[in-house]
């Protein structure tokens, strides 16, 4: 039985689970599991161990220094760490070694987590699955022919087999929620600027916002909780007050206010058969619960995507371009294609991008001013095939993560039953900036109804 | 940039010309592969575009400078 972040820091507190004993049992799972998975490209497995019985004497001697002391973690091979190789997936980087750790690692490290290593990530989080690349593509746990969505790969993967109880991710388009939906499992992208970025390595500064994958909805509230804070180093992070991300999470569903956002899965980008009725589902699952639920209209999906992939196409190949004017062909193919196209938009399309941006989210707020949160469509669909999936993808068919990604608000992705196949499918929830709490509760309330948390992919069973 | 996409520009040689500019010198397949897919782009390109018009033309973008420290 693989326990959940929140269930672990209980067994440990009350000395009934050794941090070394899980930290193997998570060693023991990777050895068996990632040949198959390739979710991690680097292990750590000597310093995991040496890092695991440092948390256990300093448990027993003093106790946990927070839940997180001695889980089992990874991070998203962009996540600057000190001394440990941090590539981004591309041979670009392929020898790159940080001399210090990004300010969430530091953060996640002081809370207690023991690094079991890096994980496999779409080239820059953005090029992917790439085939072409010194590492594979990460594998879907649910069925290893099936894509993982990206670009947090292989924490979507690791945590969902199991191989970890947690792992960092980024979300510039929505490379949280892509995979937490496709691997059934939970990822909130905070409210931009509530973590740090200061370390990371950048796709898209304006977009890009650093978050947790887990199981469960509880348990990204305890790690969110060691990763959020103003830091200085960071000039998008937001100088206010870390609230208890806990602290609502079983107050129910009565009495919230939630936006159905029906035409993005309905009409703009209509979604499969089993995701929209885990959505419709989990409308009538808040109405049955005291919530009030209406339907909100937001700008279309088009123009979310319009806006959103010009911005982040073109401040992703302003931090690429010394690489891709000297040596384009040291990135994997489909890197360099995506890269090509931000190089071909002018100043004027990115600032009335920005003047779009600005309108976009008047519009979102205006919108949603009498909800509490929004409810819509993480992904369209059950993951497909890793080799069906298009290189330009993102150009055919709007997704539904990158609205949240142009306004800065906070989404989280919730599991909401098996579909085709046996693969996962999911909602989005969205909140109002800076309002995790509320959004957690409501993502929670469900998530704590449902059974699907009782259910593993079989390989990891 | 043109106004709409469904105009057949650019063409190849102006597209190749348009990566040149961009400083990329990339091969002739790559460059006829993403030819193919460029109307997309030029689709986001239309989109974001407001109709013209004073205050639309006077907007502010979502990345407006600020001097102040706390912004």
């Amino acid at each position: 039985m693989i326990p959940t972040i929140a269930e672990a820091a209980r067994r440990i507190a009350a000395r009934e689970l050794s941090p070394v004993e899980l930290t193997q049992s998570c060693l023991v799972r990777i050895h068996r599991l990632d040949g198959q998975l390739h979710a991690f490209i680097r292990l750590e497995e000597d310093a995991a161990l040496a890092a695991a019985r440092a948390a256990e004497a300093r448990i027993m001697r003093d106790g946990p220094r927070s839940p997180l002391d001695g889980i089992p973690f990874a991070h998203k091979d962009i996540y600057g760490t000190a001394g440990i190789p941090t590539t981004a997936h591309s041979r670009v980087l392929q020898d790159h070694v940080p001399a210090a750790d990004a300010t969430t690692v530091r953060l996640l490290a002081e809370a207690g987590v023991v690094m079991l290593g890096k994980l496999a990530t779409h080239e820059f989080a953005f090029g992917g699955p790439s085939f072409d690349l010194p590492w594979p593509p990460a594998r879907n746990p649910w069925n290893p022919d099936h894509f993982t969505a990206g670009s947090s790969s292989g924490t979507g993967a690791a945590v969902a087999a199991g191989l970890i109880l947690g792992g960092t991710g980024s979300d510039t388009a929505g490379s949280i929620r892509g995979p937490a939906a496709l691997c059934g499992i939970a990822g909130i992208k905070p409210t931009y600027g509530l973590c740090s970025r200061a370390g990371i390595l950048p796709l898209a500064q304006s977009l890009d916002h650093a978050g947790p994958m887990a199981w469960t909805v509880e348990d990204c509230a305890l790690l969110l909780q060691a990763m959020a804070g103003h830091d200085p180093a960071d000039p998008a992070s937001a100088n206010r007050p870390v609230p208890n991300f806990s602290a609502s999470l079983n107050q129910g569903a009565k009495g919230l206010r939630i936006g159905l956002v029906r035409h993005f899965h309905e009409a703009d980008h209509p979604v499969s058969l089993a995701t929209l009725k885990g959505i419709n589902d989990a409308a009538a699952f808040y109405a049955a619960g005291g919530a009030a639920v209406r339907d909100v209209t937001l700008p279309s999906l088009a123009e979310f995507n319009a806006c959103g992939w010009i911005i982040l196409m073109a401040e992703a190949f302003a931090v690429h371009e010394g690489w891709m004017r000297r040596g384009p062909s040291r990135y994997g193919e489909l890197m360099q294609d995506r890269l090509a196209l931000g190089a071909l938009l002018s100043a004027a399309d990115v600032l009335q991008a920005q003047k779009r941006r600005r309108s976009l989210i008047a519009a979102t707020a205006a919108a949603a001013i009498d909800c509490d949160v929004l409810l819509t469509a993480a992904q369209p669909a059950e993951a497909p095939r890793i080799d069906a999936v298009t290189r330009y993808a993102f150009l055919e068919k709007p997704n539904f993560t990158i609205p949240f990604n142009v306004t800065g608000w906070p989404a989280i992705t919730v599991c909401t039953c098996l579909g085709e196949g046996g693969l996962p499918v999911a909602m989005q929830l969205v909140g109002k900036p800076f309002a995790e709490p509320t959004l957690f509760r409501a993502a929670h309330a469900y998530e704590r109804a449902m059974p699907w948390r009782g259910t593993r992919p079989a390989m990891a069973a | 940039m043109t106004d709409s996409p469904t105009e057949a520009w650019p063409t190849e040689a102006e597209f190749a010309a348009l990566l040149r500019q961009a400083g990329l010198t990339l091969p002739v397949e790559q460059r006829h592969r993403l030819h193919a897919v460029f109307g997309a782009v030029q689709t986001m390109q239309a989109r974001i575009r407001a109709p013209a018009g004073i205050e639309t033309a006077c907007a502010e973008p979502a990345t407006t400078f600020s001097a102040a420290p706390d912004r």
